[in-house]
């Protein structure tokens, strides 16, 4: 094997153990309570999403009840369900956010001409 | 130094002038703008349904489909609407407790239709005749009523009636107008929602066109006949209740009744109907 | 009610416009309390005393009800009887003139 593609060996063979090693601490740290934080920040950052998608009038219908259920099945130890409601509700508001901002700058190209 | 001060003086009054006369060009600039897209508007539809006249868009798809005509013009012979007209008859000439009426403040027999959504300059804001209503209570110590229908579209429906065959002319003159006018204009064209569609892919795209099982209207003339009676409501509604509807179906979170949003953009549709006359309130499915 | 009946070639269109609340019995209120049922039950028409139109109405028919039939027989300027009862006692009867079209 040639100096090149040693190198790039070497480089990847102790990325893929750093990773092992990341994962190693991660899965140590207790599983359980991981999921719990990830999913509350995830409820956290969906409404905040959608709350700016609002302030810009874009907000969409569902997005509110999908974040009060995510809360629900959050409180009911329903991490899961949680987890995909709030990833839901999260992806609602970055999408409306985007259409907002976008539709706030180029609504005339969509003016139908015949 | 008396000829520069008078260069300097002379300069500062060909400045004062040429900003004056740049702001009367702008006055007739956005004029302008609201014609032209007046015409632009209605030249779309002319052009998709070359045998329907100007005045017939104020029926809606009545007027682009010959069989919902025919069943329309059948329930008109007795309309499920006149229930509401007779409600709303009772209800506007009832006084309020401080013995006043809403023909004091509507003046001319509450034939008023055709003076709504007009821009308040001192309010800075689109007032429509539902909030005149509402208004007109508050200044008489009564509750203002709910928006969507019940008792406020009974007396909006009305005073509809009383005023049919009044001419849309919503004029647009001046700055503050027409920010409301153009607000009312993006958001009929913007997109919006989780289906990501605008009042205009429905009402002007695909108008004539069907989405499931209903044809859809041409926006030309959407707000000349409301209230309206409509067979899915089993009852009258108004204009920003079917707004909502609207928002709902395409998967956006409503504004509130008599929202500024749609109050703006009752305005852009009232005015793109100019030249049209009222003809509510009517039944629709 | 608001009745309309109108003669030709023999024939007499009646329409009818019914206020009433048809309440199915089946709703509940925000409280979780079923809306008791309030609806028409039986409507019938009379000319020259006798019934030339009898419907059973129920919960099925909804709110303001609006109906309408023809009879033969019927002639400009007879009248036409519009009745019906509802499951609370209530009854409405209203008499109409036939016009001509």
């Amino acid at each position: 094997m040639d100096q090149l593609h040693e190198n790039k060996e070497k480089t990847m063979i102790s990325r893929i153990l750093f990773v092992a090693a990341l994962i190693a601490v991660m899965l140590s740290t207790g599983e359980l309570s991981a999921e719990v934080i990830t999913t509350k920040v995830l409820i956290e950052q969906a409404d905040a999403a959608r709350k700016e998608a609002a302030s810009i009038g874009y907000e969409w219908r569902d997005t509110a009840s999908l974040i009060t259920k995510a809360k629900e099945a959050l409180a009911n130890g329903q991490e899961e369900d949680a987890q995909k409601l709030a990833r839901k509700a999260l992806i609602e508001g970055q999408q409306a956010l985007e259409q907002g901002r976008l539709m706030s700058k180029q609504w005339e190209i969509y003016i139908p001409k015949s | 130094m008396k000829q520069t001060l008078f260069k300097r003086s002379l300069a500062l009054l060909l400045v004062l002038v040429a900003m004056m006369a740049a702001r009367q060009v702008v006055a007739a600039d956005f004029q302008a703008n609201v014609q032209t897209d007046i015409k632009v508007f209605r030249d779309f539809f002319a052009a998709r349904f070359p045998e329907v006249k100007f005045a017939d868009y104020a029926n809606g798809v009545y007027a682009i489909d010959a069989d919902a005509c025919q069943q329309w013009k059948e329930i008109e012979e007795f309309p499920p609407y006149s229930i509401a007209v007779e409600d709303g008859k009772v209800l506007f000439e009832k006084p309020f407790a401080n013995g006043k009426t809403y023909t004091a403040y509507f003046q001319n027999g509450g034939v008023v239709r055709q003076n709504y959504p007009y821009y308040d300059e001192k309010k800075g804001t689109v007032v429509t005749l539902e909030m005149a209503i509402n208004e007109c209570r508050v200044a008489n110590g009564e509750k203002p009523l709910e928006y969507k229908g019940g008792d406020i579209a009974k007396i909006s429906a009305y005073m509809a009636f009383i005023s049919r065959g009044k001419p849309v002319d919503v004029k647009v003159e001046s700055e503050g107008a027409y920010k409301a006018y153009m607000k009312g204009k993006e958001f009929f064209y913007a997109k919006r929602g989780q289906l990501n569609m605008s009042c205009a892919g429905c009402h002007v795209k695909y108008a004539g066109g069907w989405v499931r099982s209903e044809i859809l209207s041409p926006a030309l003339g959407h707000t000349t006949h409301f209230p309206v009676f409509r067979s899915k409501w089993g009852e009258i509604g108004t204009l920003h209740k079917r707004y909502g509807g609207c928002s709902d179906n395409i998967g956006a979170k409503s504004f509130a009744a008599q929202s500024e949003e749609y109050r703006n953009l009752e305005f852009f549709e009232t005015v793109m109907s100019n030249g049209l006359s009222f003809n509510g309130p009517a039944s629709r499915k | 009610m608001k009745v309309k009946a109108v003669a030709q070639n023999n024939v007499v269109l009646v329409k009818v416009l019914i206020q009433h609340v048809m309440e199915t019995g089946r709703r509940k209120d925000e409280t979780g309390k079923i809306v008791p049922g309030h609806f028409i039950t039986e409507l019938s028409a009379k000319h020259k005393g006798e019934t030339v139109f009898q419907a059973e109405l129920g919960p099925g028919v909804s709110k303001d009800p609006y109906l309408a039939f023809q009879f033969t027989g019927g002639n400009v300027g007879e009248t036409v009887s519009v009745s019906w009862v509802d499951n609370k006692g209530g009854s409405e009867k209203v008499d109409s003139l036939i016009s001509a079209a």
